[in-house]
C-alpha cells in the first residue's frame, strides 16, 4: 500500500444550489475537508443529503458556484473546459450506480476505449486491459458484451474500465445501489485492494452502512452541510 | 476504435438504423433517378432535334443569323463545291448537308398555302436525318421531282401521296417561277410549329426555283464524342467568313431552354428531396441520441469534448450517410433495369403533338453526386440533432434517465 501525507483534494467553504423551476434549492453550504492522495473516502448521508453533487463537484462534472476545491493545489475553478478534459482524462476516473458500459462494445472493449482515447499504444492497452480485466476476476468474460454479464460483472467490468486508466482518483457514485449485499461487497473488496495495491485515491458516495464500513476515512453529510470528516481505524477486509 | 464503435451503435437500434438507412436510401434513390430521367428526356430531345432538324450545327456566313436581309441570298455561300471536299476531309466532318431554305406558295389546284420550303441533298440527308418521322409514303432521298410535306401543311392542301403539287417562289431576281412536283411523304417531328409550315425539295429544283447555286446554310453531322467547341474553332480559323453554329443555339427556344427550365427544376426538386431527408434522419437521430445522454454524459466525464462526442456521432451519420446513398442508388438502378427497360410513355411536351417514352438514362456522375449530397445531408442531419445533447452540461447528461 503506498500513501503518502499530500493532500489531493482541499475543498473550502464550498456551496452549490439547483435551480428547481422557480425555486433553488441549496445542496451544500459551506462544505469544507481535505482528503490525502492514497486515501479510501466514503461520502455518507442519507438521500438528498448532497453526496453526489460532492462527488460531481469532485469530477469536474458539475460547474463551481461559490468556495474552491483544489486538486494537487490547483483550483479547479481556475481551469478552462480544455484542462478540465484532461484532468477527466488522464487523472480521474469514474464508476456509476448504472454502470454505463458501452453496449455494442466487448469488456475487453469497453476498457481499451478510454485507452484509445488516451492515445496509448494498442500494445500497451492490451495489457493494461489484460491486467485490469484479471484483477476484478473478469478475464474469461472479456469477448462478452455487457448485456450477457449480470450486473456484479458489469460493475466489475466498469472498475476495471476505471482502473485501467491509471487515474489518481477513481470517484465512484452509489456504486453498489444496484447490486445485492453480497455483490456490494465483493466489489468494495475490489476497491480496498485497488486502494491498498495501487495506491489509487477512493472516493466512494454511498449511505450503505457495508459500503461506508469498508472505508478509512469518512465525510458525512446531512442537508448539504459537513456534519463530521473522521478517520476510522477499524477497516474491514473482508467482504462476507 | 472510434470508427468501431461508431459502426457498431448502428446496430444498436436495428429498427431504427433501418428506418434512417431507408431514408437515405429513398433520398439518393430518388435523386438518382430523378436525375436519370431528365438526363433521358434531354438525350432523346436532343437526339431527336439533331437527327429530325439541324443536324450537331451549321455553317452560315458570319454574322448572316444575326441580321435580317433584303436580299437574303446576297450573303448565302457561293463557293459550295469547293468548299464541300474540304470540310468532308475534317476528321470530325462525317456528313454535310448544304441546304437552302425560302418561303414559298403551295397549290394543288383548289387550295393554296403558304410555306417555309427547304432545298435539300434527299439521298444524303435520309442517311443521317432518321428521326424525321415518316407518317406516309417514304422519305425524300433521289426522286428529282419529289416533294416531302409536314403533316399541318399536307392536310391543309388535303393531299396524299403521289399527288401533284406546284411550289410557287420568287427567284433571287424577283421574277416569279414555279415548278410540279409530286408527294413523296408526310412528315412530323412532334414540333406543331415546323410540321405546320415546313416542306422540302430537292436541292437542285430549290436551286432552278430560285435562279441560284448558292448555298444558304450547311448542316453537319459529326462523330461521336467531338466537342462542337472545338470543331467550331477549327472552322473558324480555316474560314473566317464562316461561322459555325451548334443546334442547342439554332434550336434555343426548345432544346436549351428546356434544358435550363429542367436543370433549374432539378434544383428545386433536389432541395425538397434533400430538406426531407434532413427532417425524417433529425427525427429518427435525434430520438436515438435522447436515449444516449447518460452514455454521452459518461463520455464526457471520462473526458471527452462536446466537439469529440460530436465527432463519435458524425461517424455514425457519415456511416448512415454512405450505406443508405449507396443502398438508394443500387435500388433504384436494379427497379429500373427490372421493371423500366421500356421508359416511361409521357404525354405530348409543350409545343410537341405526340408522346414518347423517355427511358432513364443513369450517369455515374450523377450516381457520385448523389452518394456525396445524400452522405452529406445525413451527416448535416446527425450533426444539427447531436449538438444539444453534446452540449448538455455532464450532470444534466448523466441525471437524465
Amino acid at each position: 500500500m503506498s500513501q503518502s501525507n499530500q493532500i489531493l483534494y482541499d475543498a473550502d467553504k464550498v456551496h452549490f444550489q439547483y435551480q428547481l423551476g422557480h425555486q433553488r434549492i441549496e445542496a451544500l453550504r459551506e462544505v469544507t475537508f481535505q482528503i490525502k492522495a492514497g486515501d479510501l473516502v466514503c461520502l455518507s448521508g442519507p438521500s438528498g443529503s448532497g453526496k453526489s453533487t460532492l462527488l460531481n463537484l469532485l469530477g469536474l462534472i458539475e460547474p463551481m458556484q461559490t468556495g474552491n476545491i483544489f486538486f494537487q493545489g490547483h483550483s479547479l475553478k481556475k481551469l478552462n473546459e480544455n484542462q478540465k478534459n484532461q484532468l477527466r482524462k488522464f487523472e480521474l476516473g469514474f464508476i456509476f450506480q448504472h454502470f454505463h458500459l458501452f453496449p455494442v462494445l466487448t469488456a475487453e472493449e469497453n476498457i481499451e476505449y478510454f485507452l484509445f482515447r488516451q492515445g496509448l499504444p494498442k500494445k500497451e492497452r492490451v495489457l493494461r486491459a489484460k491486467k485490469s480485466l484479471e484483477s476484478v476476476g473478469l478475464w474469461s468474460h472479456r469477448h462478452k458484451k455487457p448485456l450477457e454479464m449480470s450486473g456484479g460483472q458489469r460493475q466489475r467490468i466498469a472498475i476495471a474500465r476505471a482502473l485501467a486508466k491509471h487515474p489518481k482518483v477513481i470517484l465512484a457514485d452509489e456504486p453498489t445501489a444496484s447490486l445485492d449485499q453480497k455483490t456490494g461487497a465483493e466489489i468494495m473488496s475490489l476497491f480496498l485492494q485497488a486502494n491498498q495495491e495501487r495506491g489509487t485515491t477512493l472516493i466512494v458516495s454511498s449511505h450503505d452502512p457495508m459500503v461506508v464500513n469498508y472505508c478509512k476515512n469518512k465525510i458525512n453529510l446531512r442537508d448539504g452541510l459537513t456534519v463530521v470528516q473522521q478517520e476510522s481505524h477499524h477497516v474491514s477486509t473482508s467482504c462476507h | 476504435m472510434f470508427l468501431r464503435l461508431a459502426i457498431r451503435n448502428l446496430s444498436r437500434n436495428r429498427r431504427r438504423t433501418l428506418a434512417i438507412l431507408l431514408t437515405v436510401a429513398m433520398g439518393s434513390g430518388s435523386l438518382f433517378i430523378f436525375h436519370g430521367f431528365n438526363h433521358g428526356i434531354m438525350n432523346q430531345y436532343r437526339e431527336n432535334t439533331i437527327h429530325s432538324r439541324y443536324g450537331h450545327g451549321q455553317l452560315n456566313i458570319k454574322g448572316y443569323r444575326d441580321q435580317v436581309f433584303e436580299k437574303p441570298w446576297e450573303h448565302w455561300i457561293s463557293n459550295w463545291s469547293a468548299l464541300r471536299p474540304q470540310l468532308n476531309a475534317i476528321p470530325r466532318v462525317e456528313h454535310v448537308f448544304p441546304r437552302v431554305e425560302f418561303f414559298g406558295l403551295l397549290t394543288n389546284g383548289r387550295v393554296t398555302v403558304s410555306g417555309r420550303g427547304q432545298g435539300i441533298d434527299g439521298l444524303e440527308e435520309s442517311r443521317f436525318f432518321t428521326t424525321l418521322n415518316i407518317e406516309k409514303g417514304v422519305t425524300l432521298s433521289n426522286q428529282s421531282d419529289g416533294i416531302l410535306l409536314g403533316k399541318g401543311l399536307a392536310k391543309a392542301l388535303d393531299i396524299r401521296i403521289g399527288d401533284r403539287v406546284t411550289v410557287l417562289g420568287n427567284t433571287v431576281l424577283g421574277s416569279l417561277n414555279g415548278t410540279d412536283f409530286r408527294v413523296v411523304g408526310i412528315f412530323h417531328t412532334g414540333a406543331k410549329e415546323f410540321d405546320d409550315a415546313v416542306f422540302r425539295i430537292p436541292l437542285t429544283q430549290a436551286h432552278r426555283l430560285l435562279d441560284t447555286d448558292k448555298i444558304e446554310s450547311i448542316a453537319m453531322g459529326v462523330r461521336a464524342g467531338t466537342d462542337w467547341e472545338d470543331l467550331a474553332n477549327e472552322i473558324k480559323l480555316k474560314w473566317p467568313d464562316l461561322e459555325a453554329t451548334s443546334f442547342a443555339v439554332l434550336d434555343e427556344v426548345y432544346y436549351q431552354h428546356s434544358v435550363d427550365w429542367l436543370n433549374s427544376q432539378f434544383g428545386i426538386i433536389q432541395i425538397i428531396i434533400l430538406t426531407i431527408v434532413i427532417l425524417g434522419i433529425f427525427n429518427s437521430v435525434s430520438t436515438g441520441i435522447m436515449d444516449r445522454k447518460q452514455e454521452i454524459g459518461n463520455l464526457r466525464a471520462n473526458g471527452e469534448s462536446s466537439n469529440e462526442v460530436m465527432k463519435l456521432l458524425a461517424y455514425e451519420g457519415l456511416a448512415h450517410g454512405l450505406i443508405g446513398s449507396f443502398l438508394g442508388i443500387f435500388l433504384s438502378y436494379s427497379i429500373n433495369q427490372i421493371f423500366m427497360r421500356n421508359g416511361i410513355l409521357m404525354p405530348p411536351a409543350p409545343g410537341l403533338t405526340r408522346q414518347y417514352p423517355v427511358m432513364i438514362e443513369f450517369d455515374p456522375r450523377m450516381a457520385v453526386i448523389s452518394a456525396v449530397l445524400s452522405t452529406l445531408t445525413a451527416l448535416l442531419a446527425t450533426l444539427i440533432a447531436s449538438l444539444k445533447v453534446a452540449r448538455l452540461p455532464i450532470a444534466e447528461s448523466l441525471r437524465s434517465t
